[in-house]
C-alpha cells in the first residue's frame, strides 16, 4: 500500500506545488504576526460592536425612564450626554496625613453634584425615584467609560498595529465584556428598583427589625432598638427603599459616642466577594469592619471601636462581584435567615443579657424598606 | 417583536442555513473519501477528501455552539424577577412576577390571602440564575 501511494503521489507531484508550499511558508513566517493581529482586531472590533448596544440601550432606558419625571427625552438626553465622562480626582497621598478626610470630602461632593443634577433631571420624582435614578445614570456612566477605554485600544492598535496593545486588550476582553453585562443588567434592576446583592445586609436588617419603629441616625442611616435574645439591639441600615448606602460608619460612630462607648459588640453584615469554586450565598464569619466603602466609613468605624475597645465581628455572604450590582438571586435572599440565625448564635454566645449591642447591616438598599409595614 | 429580536432572529436563520450547507458539503466530501479509498484504491485525493469532510463537519460543530450561545443569551434578556409574600395573618407564602412599586416590607395593596383573605407582606425580590460550572 506504501508503495502505491507513492507511485501515485510521484506522478502527481510536480514542482509547482513544492513553489507554492514555499511561498506559503515564506508568508506565515513574515506576516504570522499581521494576520494574528487582524484576526484580534476583528474580535476586539465586535466586542466593541456589543459595548456600544448595551452602552447605547442603557442610555435609552435611562432617558425613557427619566423623561417620565418632568422633562421631555430630548432634554434628558442632553443632560444625559453633557454629564458622559464625567470623572473624580482621588486625593494625593505623597502627604498621607488627613488622606481619609480629604477623601470623604472629595466624596461627599460628587454626591452632591449627582443629587443636584437629579434634582435638575427629574424634578418630579419622589426622593428614593431619584436615588434610583442616580444609580441608573451611574451604570449608564461606567458603561460609558468601558466603551472609551477599549475603543482607545482598539483605535490605538490600529493605528500603531501594535502587537502588544491589541494582545492586551483582547486578552481582557472576556472579562470586560462580563463585567459590561452586569452593568447592563443593573441598569434594569435600577430603573426597577429590584433589590441587587448588595441589598442582602438590609434585607437582613430589615427582618431583624421587624414593625419596630425605626429613626434617623445619620444621613439617610435608619436604626430602630429591638430585643434579641434578652440584649438590647442598635440595628442600622441605609433608609431605603430607594437606592442608597448611607453613610454607616458616621451612624456607627454617633451611636457608640451617645453612650459613651457602651456597646458589647458591634456585628456588621455585608455582601462580599466569593472566590472562584465557593457556592454563592455561602457564609463566613470574621473579625473586623465588614465594609467595602472607598475609606473613610470604615475609617470611622475602626476609630471608635478601637476607642472603646468594643470587639467587632462581621458575617459576609459571598457571591460574584457582578451578582453584588445585579437583581439579587434567590440563593442570596434566602440566605438571610441563616444570617439573622448566627446574628443570634454570636449575640448569645458572646454577649450577656442586657448588653447593648449593634447590628449593621452594610449595602444598598434598592428595594428594601426600612421596617415590616402594619396593616393599618 | 423589536428590530434588535428582528435582527437576532435574522441572523439566526441565517447560521442554521449556513450549518445545513456546510453540513451536507462535509457528509458530501466524507462519502467521496471513503468511496476513493474503497472502491477506486485513491490513497491521496481519498484521505484528503476524509480530511475537509471532517474538518467541515468541525466549523459545522462550532456554528451549532455559537448558535446555542445565541440562544442562550436570548433566555438571559428574558430574566424574570419574582416577589415573594407572606400572609400577615396566618403567614401564607406566595410566590408572583415582581410588579412595578415592589419593595421588600410593603403590605401589598394588591394582594389578598388565599387562605384568609389578609392582607400580603412583601418579605423577599429575587431572580432566578442557573449557575454556570467552571
Amino acid at each position: 500500500m506504501i508503495q502505491m501511494i507513492l507511485m501515485q503521489a510521484n506522478n502527481q507531484s510536480d514542482w509547482l506545488s513544492w513553489i507554492y508550499f514555499i511561498i506559503f511558508i515564506m508568508i506565515m513566517q513574515f506576516y504570522a504576526n499581521k494576520i494574528q493581529v487582524q484576526i484580534w482586531m476583528g474580535e476586539i472590533s465586535k466586542a466593541l460592536n456589543k459595548l456600544e448596544r448595551y452602552a447605547n440601550d442603557a442610555t435609552n432606558k435611562f432617558v425613557e425612564e427619566a423623561s417620565k419625571y418632568g422633562r421631555s427625552k430630548e432634554d434628558v438626553k442632553k443632560m444625559v450626554e453633557r454629564i458622559k465622562g464625567f470623572f473624580l480626582i482621588g486625593p494625593v497621598t505623597l502627604d498621607p496625613a488627613g488622606a481619609i478626610k480629604r477623601l470623604e470630602h472629595l466624596l461627599d461632593e460628587y454626591r452632591d453634584y449627582m443629587n443636584k443634577y437629579m434634582d435638575e433631571l427629574s424634578p418630579k420624582a419622589s426622593g428614593w425615584k431619584k436615588s434610583n435614578l442616580r444609580d441608573q445614570l451611574a451604570g449608564v456612566l461606567a458603561l460609558d467609560t468601558i466603551f472609551r477605554i477599549v475603543r482607545h485600544y482598539f483605535i490605538l492598535g490600529k493605528r500603531t498595529q501594535n502587537l502588544i496593545y491589541i494582545a492586551q486588550i483582547q486578552m481582557l476582553l472576556p472579562e470586560i465584556l462580563r463585567i459590561a453585562r452586569a452593568y447592563w443588567r443593573a441598569s434594569e434592576a435600577f430603573r426597577r428598583g429590584v433589590p441587587i446583592g448588595d441589598s442582602i445586609g438590609p434585607l437582613v436588617a430589615l427582618k431583624l427589625i421587624g414593625d419596630k419603629e425605626t429613626f434617623e441616625l445619620a444621613e439617610n442611616i435608619i436604626g430602630a432598638w429591638t430585643d434579641v435574645e434578652g440584649r438590647k439591639v442598635l440595628v442600622i441600615k441605609a433608609k431605603g427603599p430607594g437606592s442608597e448606602v448611607g453613610k454607616p460608619g458616621l451612624a456607627i460612630e454617633k451611636a457608640i459616642e451617645d453612650r459613651n462607648g457602651d456597646f458589647a459588640r458591634v456585628i456588621m453584615i455585608d455582601a462580599a466577594s466569593k472566590l472562584e469554586g465557593e457556592k454563592t450565598a455561602e457564609i463566613a464569619e470574621g473579625v473586623g469592619a465588614a465594609i467595602g466603602d472607598p475609606g473613610p466609613e470604615k475609617y470611622r468605624i475602626e476609630e471608635v471601636t478601637t476607642k472603646y475597645g468594643i470587639p467587632l465581628d462581621a458575617i459576609v455572604i459571598k457571591e460574584d462581584p457582578l451578582d453584588a450590582i445585579t437583581a439579587m438571586r434567590e440563593e442570596i435572599a434566602k440566605a438571610a435567615d441563616e444570617v439573622i440565625e448566627r446574628v443570634r448564635l454570636l449575640i448569645r454566645t458572646r454577649t450577656d443579657p442586657g448588653d447593648y449591642v449593634i447590628v449593621a447591616g452594610i449595602g444598598n438598599t434598592i428595594g428594601v424598606g426600612n421596617r415590616l409595614e402594619v396593616v393599618s | 417583536m423589536s428590530v434588535e429580536e428582528k435582527q437576532l432572529l435574522g441572523a439566526y436563520l441565517l447560521w442554521a442555513l449556513i450549518l445545513v450547507v456546510i453540513s451536507l458539503i462535509s457528509l458530501a466530501f466524507i462519502y467521496l473519501g471513503w468511496d476513493s479509498m474503497l472502491n477506486q484504491e485513491d490513497y491521496v485525493n481519498g484521505p484528503f477528501y476524509l480530511l475537509m469532510g471532517i474538518a467541515g463537519l468541525g466549523i459545522a460543530g462550532k456554528i451549532a455552539y455559537d448558535m446555542s450561545k445565541m440562544r442562550a443569551q436570548k433566555e438571559e434578556r428574558e430574566q424574570k424577577i419574582f416577589t415573594h409574600l407572606e400572609c400577615v395573618n396566618c403567614g401564607w407564602k406566595l410566590e408572583r412576577e415582581f410588579r412595578e412599586g415592589d419593595y421588600v416590607g410593603r403590605v401589598s395593596p394588591n394582594d389578598k390571602c388565599p387562605k384568609c383573605g389578609s392582607s400580603m407582606r412583601v418579605m423577599a425580590i429575587y431572580t432566578r440564575v442557573k449557575e454556570k460550572r467552571a
